[in-house]
């Protein structure tokens, strides 16, 4: 039977073959908000009362891009921002295809902390990682003390070095411009590359990971190939 | 409140005696005396090394002293105490060595082989009867005392709740209405600027570098804190360069005990005015003199012991920051810069962990927020652990189960994969659990050191472990502390949040760090129909190399889907059997209506179980966790020394049989038991232990000797015959 005549439109079963893979690391001085980014994304929740992340956790999150129809799941690294687990850093963004280095509008010293992380991200990571520069707690700008036109003009700086930075501000607590974070991150990654290298695996598992089973249709990712070791 | 603190110093009780008990050894006199303790105070004036030459430093000028002379104190007759108080209590203990041992006859074995265990029906007569001679006369001698017979109020009455502070079991319960208040005034943790409120505090910690920079301090303000590090780094270099020794503790007459313990660069503090903090462990042999007594028996007595329950905290909080830290790190911040502020790299969390520690460490209290109430029972769980010398507790399931358990993870061990995807990272997909194939294949798990399955209040269900290496229940305790503190940031489990922790385990190994992977799971999700409570389990996976998140990562999924399908074709699955079997039951098991709450601990392998608290005022409030807390802390205390008595003498012909077939346990055989009345009612204690158990039970009924025996063996008899499900024995090696 001839497939257009079938209930299934054959665009969007497209679409939901369409799946890419990335890992992503974010990074910053300590309290600045990376835990609340993370989980105002994964679980849309906000706590208050957030204690410090120990060592670093492990979570992932799909969003659907409708432009391209694609799935995109990422899979996130919430490292702890203390200056104690500094040396486990490389080990989160030595994989990474994106990275968010966080720092808090009301804080100067968080926005130098992040800058030192974008030049050691040039200097480690991955070619090619996408980095977004992210400033958190839009909602406390009565303290700001870091003025949008300085980070302009930081952006500015870079991209004459010839890198570009993804930047924007967001608040956890309100949610406001959180998914928007990760929305053009994932519009800036490579994501057709990914689609091809993963469309002849079989993603049955995909999606029943609450079920404790293996994962059996990840996609692989390109960077693989690239990158080498580990 | 008296304020004897060295700061001021011109104000100080004049009839309080100061001691200092340092690591000098000299020639020691015991000065405890004997120890029959109102409910008041119920530790002895401890006891403790008299510095001979305490004078050459000028001891008084640094704290307010007549002398360094101690004497026997006679404990004032406990019923004029009690008119003062409307209180008394006696407590007693006597350790005997006739051959009581308790016997598993008289329950019928419900099932399964691998519970049983050798039955001494002949044995379990004579024992009990034995025992119960020695109570009466335990009894007697109480009522001695008291001055009333203690039974003579069979309460027919419904008993009286009764409130913490009606049993004075801390300082000034008097000044306060209620539990609420005295909690706040003396025991709720505040960093407040207002000194007099500190020092009413009953307990401080002080964690300080060396050169006096303050770490932590559980009360107060930096402000009022700072010139208290001052004071103690004075004391602590005064010894170390005037005497060439240590101080370890201070005994300001019975009230105030202050402990420091040095662990250059850092030093740990300890102030408590709790008297069951204060008691010594070989002070109770007043059962002893009067029934045989030994004149001039005063014999060396180890002053370390008297201090030890603060060192042991101590201890804990030096513990909680070498795992975060390790002891290099520490050292080489020191090293660099005498006066380095070692909280740039504390986090609030560890500040929150330390808060959270003192409190569990000397009340078994959680750290609770302004208004919120007692939800569970982890932090009384963590004090009796504590308490009964770093215990860990116990889950009840089937030793089956658990055996299917640590074949799990001793399986995880043989998962090979391809060398491809180890080195290229991660790729879950491309990771197979059996293939057989030997070309460039390496085990997963070739870093794992330690795996372990607990359940949310961090019991442990199974447990992998290498042949040469052990992690110490002090070690576990920082570990699951750390995971607990994790806790709070991933209840929720419609999303998985995998750790990976950094920790260091200092009995392991001090210098180094190990990695730990915790992954929690709702198993209620995957057993249909979906049951209405969830069983929210964790497993935890410690690896060599930090670099093995994801293959651990992978490991904890095989784990899962080997506990929730089953381990093969033929098993069922492990899931419902772990919903169902985690629940301790046995005051519903067996019929002992009196007791209200007992702790049973396996010595070999020192564990132990209990059951929950709800059962004793049927509530898991601050009121009942302190009462208890209270009670078990002065039966296990009162540890009775070991003596002769006419006591052994009038049974031995009786046991003779006994004796012969248990000779091997015959020899450690204790008993304490203790009473406070009160308000109304009373409250039993009592402890029985030989050398394979200790038994403590508590009941706030009216009850006999003769039942208190029966209902304590026949909870004994039940543990002994479930010992395998009560008990995760020594988990599995490879």
């Amino acid at each position: 039977m001839s497939a257009p005549t079938s209930n299934q439109n054959p665009q969007s079963s497209q679409s939901t073959n369409r799946f890419a893979q990335f890992k992503l690391v974010l990074l910053g001085e300590s309290a600045v908000g990376k835990s609340s980014i993370v989980h105002r994304f994964v679980k849309n929740t906000f706590d208050d009362m957030r204690e410090s992340t120990i060592g670093a956790a492990f979570l992932t999150q799909t969003i659907t891009l409708p432009e391209s129809k694609t799935t995109i799941k990422f899979e996130i690294w919430d490292t702890a921002g203390q200056e104690r687990y500094k040396s486990l850093a490389p080990m989160y963004y030595r994989n990474a295809n994106a990275a968010l280095c966080v720092y808090d509008i009301t804080s100067r010293s968080s926005f130098s902390k992040a800058q030192d992380w974008i030049k050691e991200l040039k200097k480690q990571a991955p070619e090619g990682i996408v980095i977004a520069l992210v400033g958190n707690k839009s909602d406390l700008a009565d303290s700001r003390e870091v003025e949008e036109s300085e980070v302009e003009e930081y952006i500015q700086q870079a991209s004459e070095d010839g890198s570009s930075i993804i930047t924007s501000e967001c608040s956890a607590k309100s949610g406001d411009g959180v998914l928007e974070i990760f929305t053009s991150i994932a519009k800036s990654l490579p994501v057709e590359e990914a689609v091809g290298a993963g469309t002849n695996r079989n993603r049955a598992g995909a999606g029943n990971r609450r079920a404790g089973g293996v994962d059996l249709g990840r996609a692989r990712r390109p960077e693989q190939a690239s990158s080498g070791c580990c | 409140m008296k304020d004897v603190h060295p700061k001021n110093p011109e104000n100080s009780d004049q009839h309080e005696t100061i001691k200092f008990n340092t690591s000098f050894i000299s020639p020691s006199k015991l000065v405890s005396g004997p120890s029959i303790s109102p409910a008041k105070f119920p530790s002895v004036p401890t006891t403790a090394v008299n510095l001979e030459n305490a004078g050459s430093i000028n001891a008084a000028d640094l704290l307010p002293s007549q002398s360094s002379h101690t004497s026997s104190t006679e404990v004032p007759d406990s019923s004029h105490l009690r008119v003062a108080n409307n209180h008394s209590s006696g407590r007693f203990s006597l350790a005997s060595e006739n051959s009581y041992v308790p016997s598993i006859a008289g329950l019928t074995s419900e099932d399964e082989e691998d519970d049983r265990e050798d039955n001494n029906i002949e044995t379990s007569h004579n024992e009990e009867e034995d025992l119960q001679s020695i109570l009466n006369g335990l009894i007697r001698h109480e009522n001695h005392f008291n001055g009333q017979i203690s039974h003579r109020n069979s309460l027919s009455s419904p008993r009286q709740e009764i409130s913490f502070l009606d049993l004075n079991i801390f300082p000034n319960s008097e000044t306060v209405q209620n539990g609420e208040e005295y909690y706040n005034k003396y025991i709720r943790i505040s960093k407040d600027e207002d000194e007099a409120a500190f020092v009413e505090k009953l307990k401080h910690f002080f964690i300080l570098s060396s050169a006096g920079k303050p770490v932590f301090s559980m009360h107060g303000a930096d402000d009022i804190i700072m010139g208290y590090m001052g004071i103690i780094t004075t004391i602590v270099s005064t010894f170390e360069e005037n005497m060439k020794e240590e101080i370890k503790s201070i005994t300001v007459g019975d009230r105030i005990k202050i402990v420091a313990i040095n662990k250059n660069p850092l030093i740990l503090v300890a102030v408590s005015q709790i008297s069951y903090e204060m008691m010594s462990f070989t002070h109770n042999e007043s059962v002893e003199e009067e029934l045989h007594p030994r004149p001039n028996s005063l014999e060396d007595h180890d002053s370390d012991s008297d201090d030890l329950i603060l060192i042991n905290q101590l201890n804990t909080l030096y513990n909680y920051l070498l795992s975060i830290l390790s002891k290099p790190t520490i050292e080489k911040n020191f090293h660099n810069r005498m006066n380095y502020d070692l909280r740039r790299v504390l986090t609030p969390l560890d500040f929150h962990n330390f808060e959270a520690l003192c409190l569990k460490l000397t009340y078994g209290l959680p750290l609770l927020k302004e208004g919120e109430k007692i939800s569970d029972t982890s932090s009384f769980d963590f004090y009796i652990g504590e308490l009964l010398d770093s215990s860990i507790q116990s889950v009840k399931i089937r030793n089956t189960t658990r055996n299917r358990l640590n074949n799990i993870f001793l399986s995880c061990k043989r998962i090979k994969v391809k060398e491809d995807d180890l080195d290229s990272e991660v790729n879950s997909d491309s990771v197979s659990f059996f293939s057989k194939a030997e070309d460039q294949e390496r085990y997963l798990g070739e870093d794992l050191l330690f795996s372990f399955l607990t359940t949310s209040s961090n019991r442990i269900l199974s447990f992998m472990k290498p042949r040469n290496h052990t992690l110490s229940n002090e070690d576990l305790k920082i570990l699951f502390s750390m995971i607990s503190s994790a806790e709070m940031q991933s209840g929720d489990s419609e999303f998985t949040e995998d750790l990976w922790i950094p920790l260091c385990m200092p009995n392991f190994n001090p210098n180094g760090f190990l990695y730990v992977f915790v992954r929690k799971f709702d198993l209620s999700e995957y057993v249909e129909p979906r049951p209405t409570v969830s069983q929210p389990l964790s497993i935890i996976l410690i690896s060599s190399n930090k670099n093995t998140f994801f293959k651990m990562r992978e490991i904890s999924r095989y784990i899962i889907t080997k506990i929730v399908k089953g381990e093969n074709s033929r098993n069922n699955p492990l899931s419902r059997e772990l919903l169902e079997s985690t629940k301790l039951s046995i005051l519903n098991d067996i019929r002992v209506p009196a007791i209200k709450h007992f702790i049973y601990k396996l010595k070999c392998s020192n564990q132990f179980i209990m059951n929950d608290m709800v059962y004793y005022n049927n509530d898991r409030s601050m009121n009942t966790l302190l009462q208890l807390v209270y009670f078990y802390s002065i039966l296990h205390n009162s540890k009775a020394t070991k003596i002769k008595s006419k006591l052994k003498a009038t049974y031995n012909h009786e046991t003779g049989l006994v004796r012969q077939i248990n000779s091997s346990r015959s020899e450690s055989k204790k008993l304490t038991y203790t009473r406070w009345n009160g308000a109304g009612t009373s409250v039993t204690g009592f402890m029985l232990s030989d050398d394979v158990y200790e038994f403590y039970c508590l009941s706030n009924e009216e009850i006999g000797s003769k039942d208190l025996i029966a209902n304590s063996l026949k909870i004994i008899q039940w543990c002994e015959k479930y010992r395998k499900r009560l008990f995760l024995g020594e988990g599995v090696t490879f």
